[in-house]
């Protein structure tokens, strides 16, 4: 839904695009919902239990919530970086979110190269828009995941001789790709601001200079 | 790309491969995608006891969009080599359409079509539910009564003695709405669609997930091809733009309420300043009408309204000065923006609702976007919300009377309006905001 309000609902009518923020709105809700019932520790639970695609349960219902988490992560990752335009504060509660999520999934042995990709790009772009200086860290995060992703996907046969599971709902090559697109679009903004001595700014005070967004 | 280029690789797809065996096989993953003239080798049991072995949707929508992700960045890091975006392209179109169509197929009894195809055992169809053309049918043959919610017909179902009764333990709107079922199970060595009895959601459920991964990967496509760039807000800022706002969106902005007639014209205000500068427009004004927990924003273009902080000392200068605009009558306090606005160059202006550090928010209007006009008392008398006092009517109805008479067949082209708060006999001052 994210994908469509940010490249389609400007050719849409009023009613259509109050459609959407309403059901973006409904999700991020219902997200949160699953992050209050998951004790506010960062994890998410599931409402249907017993579900055939779901892991086993295992350790008190962790490899449960560990998909559970990562989706809802995967979610609230690209409301934190888009959805300000829907609404600023609750993009800011996504944003806090995903960084307990984050952090209880290191705690519950839940992290996953291809995922953190994404997820930190995102939290990266969230971070710059909101003028925080953890931006520097998420984006060094992403481009270290993206890095990762390459490495496994670039050896030879990879896609080839690896498991291609049906029920695979996260690309593997979303963070790599936003992840290279922005520094296909750092490079040509320094490009233009280079320094007539030709020092190139260090990394930190390149993501400082970019506006604060609010 | 030698996936591309494989004449077995008919439909042009990134093959799945799932082995949930512990050990798994090493070399199934390889097998599927060299030799695709056979039947791929699935272990995904499902459920329990298995009906089959998944090999569903999901799988394509997501390699559809990697598939055009990887098209992107080689245009982006090698540009010059049409052949492999090409291919990629063709395997994010082929696995987008498996889910259209373009698939092996299924049984024809679980095809449904107001005509059902004749003669062959086995046809093509699509997992959209309520797709045009031939698609397949979602859950049937498990009616009890919690699945059986849902309240009307659909166009196969023909009647309710039809032995094709689809299963739904939710009643979904009939509006219309299309849907991507699971797909595809392999059961005793070939390609099968499941829907029928309790397990039939296997391949027959219908799933939000697969239809925003499915989404997500044509939009990705679409936007490979067209060169679109993503936007910040999707809303055209530099025009009145009206919202019905929830519960939701103004608690979201710190000032929230949900009656309009028992709430100060400041608190209002400033949750309507700020729900309009959250979607990027430069001010906001209650059009006074609720229904429900709805409740009427008419947001103003950001280039047309300028804010400025407005000491308390300058406002005492006014000829209707005040110190708190919590407390101050909201007539009052829009006459002194008035006066304001006319010693800033402005055609009109308002009060935001905030005050802090002894300066008040203020919004100036540019002429270009209003008109200032004076309607006398037959017209206001004839109006829903009548009123005889700008001074002691609630803000609310007084809104609603301005956005009425704006919004009514008119001469001017008018997007909503207010009374400033300026009155004088058988005269009542509106500012109305024009339509571009």
């Amino acid at each position: 839904m994210m994908d469509l309000l940010e490249s389609r609902a400007t050719a849409a009518g009023e009613a259509e695009q109050d459609q959407l923020r309403h059901a973006i709105l409904a999700a991020v809700l219902y997200l949160n919902e699953l992050g209050e019932q998951g004790a506010r520790t960062g994890g998410f639970t599931h409402q249907e239990p017993g579900r055939g695609a779901m892991l086993p349960i295992k350790d008190l219902n962790i490899q449960r919530h560990i998909l559970s988490t990562q989706f809802a992560m995967y979610g609230l990752s690209s409301f934190a970086a888009k959805g300000v335009a829907v609404d600023a504060n609750l993009a800011d509660k996504a944003f806090e979110l995903c960084g307990k999520a984050w952090r209880w999934l290191d705690d519950n042995g839940g992290r996953d190269v291809v995922l953190d990709s994404i997820v930190a790009i995102r939290m990266g772009r969230a971070a710059e828009r909101a003028g925080l200086p953890s931006a520097v860290d998420w984006l060094a995060k992403a481009r270290s995941a993206s890095q990762t992703v390459l490495e496994i996907f670039g050896a030879p046969e990879a896609l080839a001789q690896m498991l291609r599971p049906t029920l695979r709902s996260i690309p593997w090559f979303e963070g790599v790709h936003f992840d290279r697109s922005r520094c296909r679009a750092g490079r040509a903004h320094r490009g233009h601001r280079r320094p007539i001595g030709g020092a190139d700014p260090e990394p930190e005070q390149r993501v400082l200079r970019h506006p604060a967004g609010r | 790309m030698a996936l591309t280029r494989s004449p077995s690789n008919g439909f042009c797809v990134i093959p799945q491969a799932d082995d949930e065996r512990n050990p798994p096989d090493p070399t199934l993953a390889a097998r599927n995608w060299a030799d695709m003239s056979s039947l791929p080798l699935v272990f995904k049991p499902i459920p329990r006891p298995p009906v089959g072995d998944w090999y569903i949707s999901e799988h394509f929508a997501t390699a559809a969009y990697d598939a055009t992700l990887i098209g992107r960045l080689l245009r982006d890091r090698a540009p010059g080599r049409p052949a492999d975006e090409q291919a990629l392209e063709r395997l994010a179109s082929g696995s987008l359409h498996w889910a259209l169509g373009l698939n092996p197929g299924v049984p024809t009894t679980k095809i449904a079509s107001a005509v059902p195809p004749a003669g062959a055992p086995w046809s093509a169809a699509s997992f959209v539910y309520n797709g045009p053309g031939p698609s397949v049918r979602t859950i049937e043959g498990f009616r009890t009564r919690t699945s059986s919610a849902k309240g009307w017909l659909a166009n196969c179902e023909g009647s309710t003695a039809s032995r094709h009764r689809e299963t739904w333990w939710i009643d979904p709107v009939d509006n219309g709405f299309q849907s991507l079922v699971n797909g595809h199970v392999l059961r005793e060595g070939q390609w099968h669609y499941w829907n029928i009895g309790i397990a039939g959601w296997v391949s027959a459920e219908t799933f939000l997930l697969i239809d925003g991964s499915f989404l997500k990967a044509a939009v990705a496509l679409e936007d490979w091809h067209a060169g679109a760039t993503p936007t910040a807000t999707p809303y055209d800022v530099a025009k009145p733009r009206f919202f019905d706002t929830t519960h939701f969106d103004r608690a979201s902005t710190k000032w929230g309420f949900d009656d309009p007639d028992r709430t100060s014209f400041a608190q209002a205000s400033r949750m309507a300043t700020g729900f309009a500068a959250g979607k990027g427009f430069g001010a906001g004004r209650l059009t006074g009408h609720h229904v429900g927990e709805r409740v009427g924003v008419l947001c103003l273009p950001v280039g047309e309204v300028k804010l400025v902080d407005i000491p308390l000392a300058e406002i005492a200068t006014t000829k209707f000065p005040f110190d708190d605009v919590n407390t101050a009558p909201w007539a009052q306090v829009g006459r002194a923006a008035m006066e304001i606005a006319a010693r800033n160059d402005s055609a009109a202006g308002f009060f935001t609702g905030h005050q802090l550090s002894g300066r008040c928010g203020w919004i100036g209007l540019s002429p270009d976007l209003v008109s200032v006009f004076d309607v006398d008392d037959a017209t206001v008398a004839a109006n829903t919300w009548a009123f005889t006092d700008v001074n002691t009517v609630p803000w609310a109805q007084a809104a609603r009377c301005a956005t009425d008479f704006c919004l009514a067949p008119h001469p001017l082209r008018l997007a909503g309006g207010f009374f400033s708060g300026h009155q004088t006999p058988n005269k009542r001052q509106i500012v109305a905001f024009r339509r571009p």
